[in-house]
């Protein structure tokens, strides 16, 4: 060995080393790794050296090496130093006082989760469509109707508008049409498959919007005739593992499609709700449909424009209804069209006439509820954390006491208790985000609610979360703080502390507040509960147990319609069958109505529905005047009609029966009028309605059923069923199921409101019960004194307990005006409704008082208990 | 009770033991590596002397240098009472299973 050896070890690392290790150890370890490393150099090993010596840099850092005593020059600092005493003495509380931490901490934290679920189911709702890439240059046409009688909105459009809109104004951008498809059966070899999510699309269709396809081409998918584009989950059900490229599918049995494209899942916020689609140019218009695909006047097609970035779209809309009026040939009606907004048609839909099909539609007052919901509940929340605060930090007195005496000026004793504030309120946020992460399986499965689960919606709420929880923490630490900071050291060394009168008025102020918050939501939840078991208990009119709805699809039934008729009325579970042109609860076609001598300007819009002989026997409808169809009259078939009550009293016919009507472009003589029954959702009166015999034999059928095990029934029913239609799939479904589904809506809206009312109703209870232990525990000496002198328990009891229900009292009266209005206001949208009663407003206050009394009583009855000895030795 | 000793600690002392008095960091990862044909850290071995001594099973003092160092001075480990009771029992402990087991299993020639 040389000692001038060129070959030294590696500085940085010294420098590294030297600045983590000990300096007591530093030498020796230095020392032995130097020697380590010359003797490695010296074998002619240099690199090796070097890196060994890297490697024990790195693997020297240990407990027994590391610098533990450098002072560190950021909590060096003295206030630093005092935020991190404030700190450890913040935990220190928290341990002291576990059970009262957590409620406060919990309560907290359920509140913010409650929020953050309602803001993220909010947000989702908010972004519909948002997902196309242009989907601020796509909009809808719409049209408005504007008649004599009456204004009507369409979302669809007549097939010849989007071809003319292509022709006319070529610079326009892109344009297309949809059609939904309606319900048929689809063979896959000899597999039936029964679907009604689709739409007929223009080629254009996928270019415009951003529905991306795992399979295919999404540029010319659509080009060719009888192509179709399924659904990834269809082609899975269809085809199994097998590529769908290129397989055939049979509509109806009959037209072979050949399968083009596979589309990805699509996105839980788009508005148009499909799993297939085929090429426009396969659309066929169905037989005995008085228009074709040229027609102005049919409004069955949805129709969008994807427009160039320059274009003024107030102008397009005035170019485009210059277009109606070009063609459109009736001269009473003048035709405007609009053009909305692709991101507007999930919510903004309420001024139109018909919604049509296949599109998914939200609820602005849902989303107005729950945001005005997340916000109370919020604001209880903050309410109830601020008062629980106080109560806890009322027994520091000592510790505020022995900071003031050594000499904190009450700025410090604030900026502690903000700090503590903040702290905990930052710890709550954690354990929200826990807890909503948590509640999710609970809201997808309970309440239908899909919230958004990728880390990036979460992500993007963190910043408002954050900030809204610094806020929080901010605000309720305030009135802590400023109570705390301003007691003088020797009342608070005593011990306990007291407030003055104006503190606490302003904390019974809070709870009262909390209180009439909570009494709303609680009388508002069971509102809306009573409300829709009101609306699904109510009489229809007609006979919904025992009824199934039959669907036959893809199957000429002209000439075996006699023979199901026939074997099942023999099958003995069947007491009634009858043909139907439609679903109850799907929305009724309607068509217009002229009488006989009117002026040709006076025409009535009437609902109508297609059915059968014994319709009227089977739904267990009354006829008031006249008779319902019947086989002795050969002519009912085509000219007669049944008008309902409502009806007849809007047309104002005094003499109905016998009564010729033009309706439908068909002379038809008025037989009979059949008591009113609501043949659709409870929101709206019994709309005018007029019942005809079918056209064509439908598709749909009612069965009245007896005998009390179901499955029996059906299975007999589909034996018979099999027996004569063994091509089509079995499709039945019950009446009373497809009734409810109308009220899908109100049952969820009583779901989310009930689950956050009971929330609010708890947080409110805690902050009462913070409330309570905090001014029971400033008036132990005199429950002492009184128990001394002979105060029997029951009346320390009634004094003590007496103030909060008269807090509570306070709360109600100031609730229930409001609840009245809220609930009037609510309940206008529903034509048949309950009253608001007393009943309304009993039960959530008596329940409310019950929760409130068991909040109470627990310090109540502990203070009531105390030995006097206990709190006047002190004294 | 006694903090007992791992397998590697008491490799450590043994060698401690053995080196007396001119026992420090190096040496003792140097005999190790050579004598078990065991690869070991600088930084193990001298984890393990700090752990010793915190245990009380050896002292340590600063003692000489040399050249090869760059002047800076060695960190000796000597073996306590303490310490040499923990290998003599650990000694006696294992003696106590060698003499379990019956000879003819340690009999090799028989397979």
């Amino acid at each position: 060995m040389s000692t001038n050896n060129p070959i030294k070890p590696p500085k940085l690392a010294t420098r590294i080393f030297k600045a983590y290790c000990k300096n007591e150890l530093a030498d020796s370890i230095l020392g032995d790794m130097q020697e380590q490393f010359f003797k490695q150099a010296e074998h002619g090993k240099p690199m090796r050296a070097k890196l060994r010596y890297w490697q024990n840099v790195l693997t020297f850092v240990n407990r027994h090496t590391l610098k533990s005593d450098k002072p560190n020059p950021w909590f060096s600092k003295n206030h630093t130093s005092m935020l991190r005493n404030y700190t450890l003495v913040t935990f220190r509380n928290l341990k002291k006082n576990p059970l009262f931490s957590l409620i406060n901490l919990l309560g907290l934290a359920v509140g913010l989760a409650s929020s953050l679920i309602i803001f993220l189911y909010i947000q989702q709702e908010l972004s519909f469509d948002s997902f196309h890439r242009n989907a601020d240059q796509i909009y809808r046409v719409t049209s408005t109707y504007a008649r004599p009688s009456a204004t009507y909105n369409w979302v669809r459009t007549p097939p010849a508008l989007a071809p003319a809109i292509k022709n006319n104004f070529p610079g326009i951008g892109k344009v297309t049409r949809l059609r939904s498809t309606d319900e048929h059966v689809y063979f896959i070899e000899d597999d039936p498959f029964i679907l009604g999510r689709g739409f007929y699309a223009d080629s254009m269709f996928l270019e415009m919007m951003d529905y991306p396809l795992a399979m295919g081409n999404p540029l010319t998918a659509l080009d060719e005739p009888n192509s179709i584009v399924i659904s990834s989950d269809l082609a899975m059900r269809f085809f199994g593992n097998q590529n769908p490229m290129g397989k055939i599918i049979r509509f109806d049995n009959e037209l072979p499609l050949r399968v083009t494209g596979v589309l990805e899942e699509l996105p839980s916020n788009t508005h148009l709700d499909f799993e297939l689609l085929i090429s426009f140019t396969t659309y066929v218009v169905p037989e005995g449909y008085l228009a074709d695909l040229n027609s102005w006047s049919w409004g069955g097609f949805y129709t969008f424009v994807e427009l160039n970035a320059d274009l003024d779209v107030d102008q397009l809309e005035e170019r485009v209804t210059g277009l109606y009026e070009e063609n459109y040939t009736r001269t009473d009606t003048k035709v405007t069209a609009h053009f909305q907004p692709l991101k507007k048609l999930y919510l903004d839909y309420g001024h139109f006439t018909n919604h049509g099909d296949l599109v998914r539609l939200g609820d602005k007052n849902t989303i107005f509820t729950l945001m005005a919901i997340a916000i109370l509940v919020l604001i209880v929340a903050s309410l109830n954390y601020m008062n629980l605060s106080t109560a806890i930090s009322l027994n520091r007195g000592k510790e505020i006491g022995m900071r003031k005496v050594m000499g904190a000026v009450s700025g410090r004793i604030k900026a502690q208790f903000l700090w503590e504030s903040i702290l905990l309120a930052l710890a709550s946020m954690f354990i929200a985000i826990g807890l909503t992460w948590l509640a999710q399986p609970l809201f997808s499965d309970l309440l239908q609610i899909e919230l958004p689960t990728d880390v990036a919606g979460m992500l993007g709420i963190l910043p408002v979360l954050l900030g809204v929880t610094l806020l929080i923490g901010f605000l309720a630490g305030l009135y802590p703080s400023f109570v705390l900071s301003t007691f003088s050291p020797i009342k608070a060394l005593r011990g306990r502390l007291k407030t003055s009168a104006v503190g606490n008025r302003v904390r019974k102020g809070l709870t009262v507040f909390q209180f009439v918050v909570s009494i709303v939501l609680l009388t508002g939840s069971f509102l809306i509960i009573k409300q829709t078991q009101f609306m699904r208990e109510q009489p229809l009119g007609f006979e919904t147990e025992n009824v199934l709805i039959l669907n036959v699809l893809g199957v000429d039934m002209n000439e075996r319609y006699d023979v199901l008729k026939n074997t099942m009325l023999r099958n003995p579970f069947v007491t009634g069958f009858s043909e139907s042109s439609h679903q109850f609860s799907n929305s009724s076609s309607s068509g217009p109505a002229h009488l006989e001598g009117a002026p040709p300007s006076e025409n009535f819009q009437l609902n109508y529905y297609q059915t059968g002989y014994d319709f009227i026997d089977l739904m267990d409808l009354e006829i008031t005047q006249g008779r319902f169809f019947s086989k002795d009259f050969p002519n009912d078939t085509a000219s007669a009609m049944i008008l309902n009550e409502t009806a007849v009293a809007q047309m104002k016919l005094e003499d109905p029966v016998g009564q010729r009507i033009q309706f439908n472009n068909r002379d038809r003589v008025v037989v009979g009028v059949v008591k009113d029954f609501n043949y659709s959702s409870l929101h709206a009166p019994v709309a005018p309605m007029a019942i005809v015999m079918p056209f064509t034999i439908p598709s749909t059928f009612l069965i009245k059923t007896q005998g009390d095990n179901l499955t029996q029934v059906i299975s007999s029913i589909e034996s018979d069923y099999k027996n004569i239609i063994p091509e089509a799939p079995f499709d039945i479904k019950f009446l009373d199921d497809d009734i409810a589904r109308m009220y899908d809506q109100e049952i969820r809206l009583s779901r989310l409101v009930g689950l956050f009312s009971s929330l609010a109703v708890i947080l409110a209870c805690l902050g009462l019960y913070g409330l309570v232990t905090y001014s029971v525990q400033a008036r132990l000496t005199e429950v002492g004194i009184r128990k001394v002198l002979g105060g029997s328990l029951s009346k320390i009891m009634v004094l003590l307990s007496k103030q909060f229900f008269i807090l509570i009292l306070v709360a109600n009266l100031l609730a229930w005006p409001l609840i009245f209005w809220l609930g009037s206001n609510w309940l206008s949208n529903f034509h048949y409704r309950i009253d608001l009663d007393l009943s309304i407003f009993l039960w959530p206050t008596l329940s409310l008082l019950l929760i409130a009394a068991i909040t109470v009583s627990h310090q109540v009855i502990k203070a009531a208990w105390t030995n006097p000895v206990k709190v006047l030795r002190s004294e | 009770m006694r903090q007992g000793i791992g397998e590697f600690e008491e490799i450590v002392l043994l060698v401690v033991a053995a080196q007396h008095d001119h026992a420090y960091g190096l040496s003792v990862t140097e005999a190790i590596e050579v004598q078990l044909k065991r690869s070991v850290k600088l930084s193990s071995v001298h984890t393990s002397l700090y752990r010793l001594e915190e245990k009380g099973l050896v002292e340590s003092r600063i003692g000489d240098t040399s050249t090869l160092r760059g002047g800076r001075k060695k960190r000796h480990f000597i073996i306590t009472t303490l310490g040499k009771r923990a290998l003599i029992e650990a000694q006696e402990a294992r003696q106590t299973l060698w003499n379990q087991i019956p000879s003819s299993v340690l009999d090799i020639s028989k397979g």
